[in-house]
């Protein structure tokens, strides 16, 4: 790799978002709060004092949380899951999917809250990560939506079977699912073949729903691949 | 709303904070820094190095030096949730290309070098291999550093990063190749970088897409 030496001649900041796309429209968004019926509209700068109380809660149970205080994260639960669902309540059209959002945002917030630094604010840092959440989801929906628009034409014939046939996939479906990883077919398993919901999956084995759907998305073209491996081109 | 909430309170244990960017950042020139002088110190210098006005080399390598450092603390402060700065980071990325461009155009009108006739394919093969391999250990120490915060753009940020780091390693190759032809440098020199820049989008794009799988 090493030749000669060539030899010469001498002679606070904005981020886009869906909608309107500046930070502080984000945050007025998800943050400003509307008074209860009863209650009359805070002055600008009662409201300014209390959106700072807020604040100096959120970072000093996201400090807490960092050092793994329970009661800290309770608290921070509480407090941002509201500012969280206003945001994606504001940039989602499928409202019923905005819980899914919220608890698929927890758990990317649980999984980057050794990030978070207590000398800024809680809200940008968790809405960067709605924001982040909400941009899979929805790329990975169109992914879905445009793998069932392909045409019928690109679908393959069945084959007519034989009654030898049922036993011989059985074995190679068994087969492709033994070169499977035990978290790998457990997702595919529950999700495709039993029909849970990722919801529910993630529920019940505590893993979170981006990971399942990874998992069962992998295995899915793993099988593929084993299956139409092991059918060689003659038909044999 | 409960299934997320009771994932993480059973996960739920102290974790180190992250390190500011700057700091992380030194981390990561220092690496470089162990390049810097591994160029001049294994390789030695240019030839033509004292018929030079110093501020074309110094000056030129300064610059290249000050500006890749401060890629990688954008590279750094960008894989922060809530802190990136996409456009600040594009611009910074095209502020780069521009340097090396400018550069190169001072250094060929101020003492225009060409290659031999007949040495192309050596000088290619030593002045594009060498700085890609010795861009990889900084690129690869920012590239953990980077993977150990959370990006949410990893290719921008990779790429950022990438540059940063063929940007430190071209500003000490230049010391050491005394070619200043346009062609020369931009086939290989800047290549070279553009590689690092590519192969650091791309590893932080894999790294990011495997790490948040769980």
């Amino acid at each position: 790799m090493l030749g000669r030496a060539p030899s010469a001649t001498p002679p606070q900041r904005t981020r886009q978002i869906p909608g309107d796309g500046s930070l502080a429209a984000d945050m007025r968004a998800s943050t400003s709060s509307q008074p209860p019926p009863g209650r009359t509209a805070q002055t600008p700068d009662k409201a300014t004092d209390a959106a700072r109380a807020a604040d100096l809660r959120l970072r000093g149970a996201m400090a807490g949380y960092q050092a793994g205080d329970r009661e800290a994260f309770e608290r921070l639960h509480e407090e941002l899951s509201r500012v969280l669902k206003r945001y994606l309540h504001s940039i989602v059209r499928d409202a019923g999917g905005v819980d899914d959002l919220v608890q698929d945002t927890f758990l990317q917030i649980h999984r980057a809250r050794h990030t978070y630094d207590p000398s800024f604010p809680v809200t940008p840092w968790a809405l960067a990560i709605a924001r982040h959440v909400f941009l899979m989801d929805r790329r990975s929906r169109n992914r879905r939506r445009e793998f069932a628009r392909q045409p019928l034409e690109d679908t393959p014939e069945p084959s007519v079977a034989s009654h030898e046939e049922p036993l011989i996939a059985r074995s190679g479906i068994r087969h492709a699912l033994g070169t499977l990883s035990h978290a790998t077919r457990e997702a595919v398993l529950l999700h495709h073949v039993c029909g849970l919901s990722f919801s529910d999956i993630s529920r019940r084995l505590r893993v979170g729903s981006p990971a399942l759907r990874c998992r069962a998305s992998r295995g899915i073209a793993r099988l593929r691949e084993v299956l139409t491996s092991d059918i060689s081109p003659s038909g044999e | 709303m409960r299934s997320a909430r009771e994932a993480i309170l059973a996960d739920l244990r102290p974790v180190r904070r992250l390190g500011r960017p700057g700091e992380r950042a030194l981390v990561a020139c220092g690496a470089a820094g162990v390049v810097l002088a591994v160029v001049p110190a294994w390789l030695g210098v240019r030839s033509d190095l004292r018929q030079m006005s110093g501020w074309l080399v110094w000056g030129a390598y300064l610059l290249q030096v000050v500006y890749a450092s401060l890629l990688i603390v954008a590279a750094l402060r960008d894989a922060v949730p809530g802190r990136q700065r996409p456009r600040e980071s594009t611009v910074l990325f095209a502020g780069g290309i521009a340097i090396v461009l400018t550069i190169t155009a001072v250094t060929w009108l101020g003492h225009p070098t060409s290659l031999r006739e007949g040495t192309w394919g050596t000088s290619w093969r030593t002045c594009f291999t060498t700085p890609v391999i010795l861009g990889l250990p900084p690129l690869l120490l920012t590239l953990y550093l980077i993977g150990r915060a959370y990006p949410l753009r990893p290719a921008l940020v990779g790429a950022v990063a990438g540059l940063g780091a063929g940007l430190l390693v071209d500003a000490s190759w230049r010391t050491y190749c005394p070619v200043t032809d346009p062609v020369h440098i931009l086939t290989s020199h800047l290549a070279a970088v553009l590689v690092l820049s590519m192969a650091g989008a791309a590893i932080a794009f894999a790294q990011a897409r495997v790490t948040r799988r769980g």
